[in-house]
């Protein structure tokens, strides 16, 4: 293990969706990609172009992220073309040393094309699947035979719930060996509960969720006209924005605006002063993975009355979360419970769920695990040649199967029209971001900071002008955006996920 | 010295800097991209004759064959007269930085930025159709009420590699350097 530990990773994140997008994945992305960097591997980001923010940028900690020039076409996914934007990815894998390409999400075009590229080029993959499937809709056996084309060749897959990974298993058709079960984390810093911001003659029910048909919306309203006939104290706040938001608007215009709030679509770091102003969440999802937003309002002292659906009893210990069938009734009759016990006072006391939850779901642990599955993977056996990628394929059906072997093929053969177009040697090395200013020895910088090369000592001076850019880009108005403003907060996130490394 | 550029091609990288002196004060970084390729040149030229006489240009109509070697003769001439064969950078402190293109025919394209509107030298990188390239580029404060930074590239034509671009950026920075210093 000792020879483990000092293993450097270096790591390119690969999906369609990272900021400015925002949303869960992405937070995802970002935390975890902030952790490994201070653990001391190389992480890089791969995503497609956002608006005006496209070419190489640099975030908190010196994460480097490509925004690649590449059209979306569904959902801020890439059009699935396998072999167009080969090239580009091949020069960066080579010119950033990748030796892991870690794809997110099932829905994002570019992690899959990435990983199958990377094993073409002999690289190892490893994909984290953040979502759960059916299997008998239209859209859902597309999706499941496009990822299990996908993830017949990937090293190893990573799911955020143990019902993630069955599903994962059955629809992706991988081996249950390949896959891990690593879940997700908040900032239990952040989340802190703070009772003195919560009214106090009233009782304040959350609800906090893209509105959409997978959330449950649609069970909503006749909970809210039950909860507010019945009880006049009770009000509800709701937060998040989607198609189904004119379902709720109906329920507020019949109730009142002072009973039931819509505020809108909320950024991840306005969530918490919104959860803390209320007594309990709701949680109405038909399907979830792993519910992050329940932890987060266990977190910050919420009661929390839940559908039993997908990965949800798995999350948290029962005497925490009160779980209920995905019905109006069943919903309501454990809404009316949360709120006797709120009203009685016999519920668990903020700061108790606070300290209990707290050191639950901790992204130094995350980190710990998914190191583990990158070190596993480094020492993964798995031929990347051409003659073992193939019969790999053949379990994915006859036409599928074929025909991803004809791609397969068809990209091994651009491979070598890369290479002898764009030899390898041909290639400059990205200098690495310095991971402290004083890394860059005494010798090598003059006296206001400007670096002064020395042939003997280039791999220090190639990371002084990383750090120059870095600090121009900065001044850059283009970057601006970056310190102002994020919605993922970089800067007090990671001083809370320093103090919890 | 001899470098190659983001090509594969040899270039060349003269640097004038009086080194002797106790402080520099000008610098003149000058990459030229060797001489004209003449090898692809009648490459093309053999492959084309060839394919002329297969189809049995000559026979066919005059006027074909007379629009077929103007063309040709326009496109080497449109080539040679926008080859651009070196670039030059010179940094002079306390006046300015000018930048000047040569084409193979002689012309030159010079470019003035005045020492107060220099911010800096920076290597950056910029994503191409299908590849990641260093380039070096001058930072400017614009002139007019416009806050704010400008990029302006330098040496888009010649393409060196990190490894040169590190050699001009170093003896670029020691003329700038004091600049930075008086901040």
């Amino acid at each position: 293990m000792d020879y483990e530990e000092k293993i450097r990773h270096v790591i390119c994140m690969v999906s369609d969706f990272f900021y400015p997008n925002v949303g869960g994945v992405e937070e995802h992305i970002f935390q975890l990609s902030q952790c490994l960097l201070h653990r001391g591997h190389k992480v890089i980001v791969l995503t497609h172009v956002y608006g005006d923010r496209r070419g190489v940028r640099y975030m908190t900690n010196g994460l480097k992220v490509y925004y690649l020039p590449i059209q979306t076409f569904y959902n801020q996914s890439v059009l699935p073309t396998f072999i167009t934007w080969l090239p580009l990815v091949r020069n960066i894998f080579l010119r950033e040393s990748v030796t892991i390409v870690h794809g997110h999400s099932a829905f994002s075009t570019m992690a899959h094309e990435a990983m199958n590229l990377a094993r073409a080029m002999g690289l190892k993959s490893v994909f984290t699947d953040h979502s759960l499937f059916g299997f008998a809709d239209m859209s859902a056996i597309v999706t499941n035979n496009f990822l299990a084309l996908s993830l017949a060749d990937v090293n190893h897959c990573i799911c955020v719930s143990y019902v993630g990974k069955e599903n994962t298993v059955l629809r992706a058709n991988v081996e249950q060996e390949k896959v891990s079960v690593i879940p997700n984390a908040l900032d239990s810093l952040v989340f802190r509960p703070d009772p003195a911001k919560r009214p106090r003659n009233k009782i304040n029910i959350i609800v906090m969720s893209r509105l959409q048909y997978r959330k449950g919306v649609d069970l909503q309203p006749d909970i809210m006209r039950h909860i507010c006939q019945r009880y006049p104290q009770v009000n509800f706040i709701i937060g998040g924005d989607g198609p189904k938001r004119s379902v709720l608007e109906e329920v507020r215009d019949e109730m009142g605006a002072d009973r039931v709030r819509l505020l809108g679509a909320v950024p991840h770091a306005q969530v918490h002063s919104i959860l803390v102003t209320g007594h309990i969440f709701l949680n109405t999802s038909l399907t979830e993975a792993f519910c992050i937003a329940i932890c987060e309002a266990v977190c910050s002292g919420l009661q929390v009355v839940s559908t039993n659906v997908g990965g949800i009893p798995e999350v948290l210990p029962s005497h925490l979360i009160h779980l209920a069938y995905p019905t109006v009734k069943s919903l309501s009759q454990k809404l009316e419970l949360a709120i006797e016990l709120e009203i009685s006072g016999q519920r668990v006391e903020p700061w108790e769920m606070h300290s209990e939850a707290r050191d639950i779901y901790l992204w130094g642990d995350v980190v710990r695990r998914t190191e583990q599955v990158y070190h596993r993977v480094h020492r993964h056996q798995a031929s990347s040649a051409l003659i073992h990628r193939i019969p790999r394929y053949k379990k994915c059906g006859v036409v599928a199967g074929w025909f991803m072997m004809f791609l397969v093929t068809l990209q091994f053969l651009l491979l070598k029209v890369c290479d002898a177009l764009w030899p390898a040697k041909d290639i400059d090395l990205a200098p690495d971001y310095p991971t402290s200013f004083w890394s860059c020895g005494n010798g090598n910088v003059d006296r206001v900071g400007r670096p002064q090369w020395d042939d003997a000592d280039n791999n220090v001076a190639k990371s002084v002008v990383k750090r120059k850019q870095k600090s121009r880009h900065r001044n850059n108005r283009a970057a601006a955006s970056l310190s102002n403003g994020t919605p993922l907060r970089p800067d007090t996130s990671t001083r809370n996920l320093h103090r919890q490394l | 010295m001899a470098y190659r550029n983001a090509h594969g091609e040899l270039i060349y990288v003269d640097i004038k800097l009086k080194q002797y002196a106790s402080f520099k004060r000008a610098v003149e970084v000058c990459v030229s991209s060797g001489r004209i390729q003449l090898l692809p040149w009648i490459a093309y030229t053999t492959i084309l004759a060839v394919i002329a006489f297969m189809t049995q240009l000559h026979t066919l109509h005059l006027g074909w064959l007379c629009t077929a070697v103007v063309f040709q003769l326009g496109t080497l001439m449109y080539r040679v007269n926008g080859k651009i064969v070196s670039e030059t950078l010179l940094v002079v402190a306390g006046l300015g930085i000018q930048t000047t293109a040569t084409f193979y025919i002689g012309k030159q394209h010079t470019r003035f930025i005045p020492w107060g509107n220099i911010v800096d030298i920076v290597i950056a990188e910029t994503i191409t159709m299908q590849r990641v390239l260093f380039y070096m580029t001058l930072l400017v404060r614009e002139q007019t009420n416009m806050p704010g930074q400008k990029l302006i590239p330098l040496f888009l034509n010649t393409w060196p590699r990190l490894a040169c671009l590190q050699h001009i950026y170093s003896v670029c920075q020691d003329v700038l350097s004091p600049k930075c210093k008086e901040k």
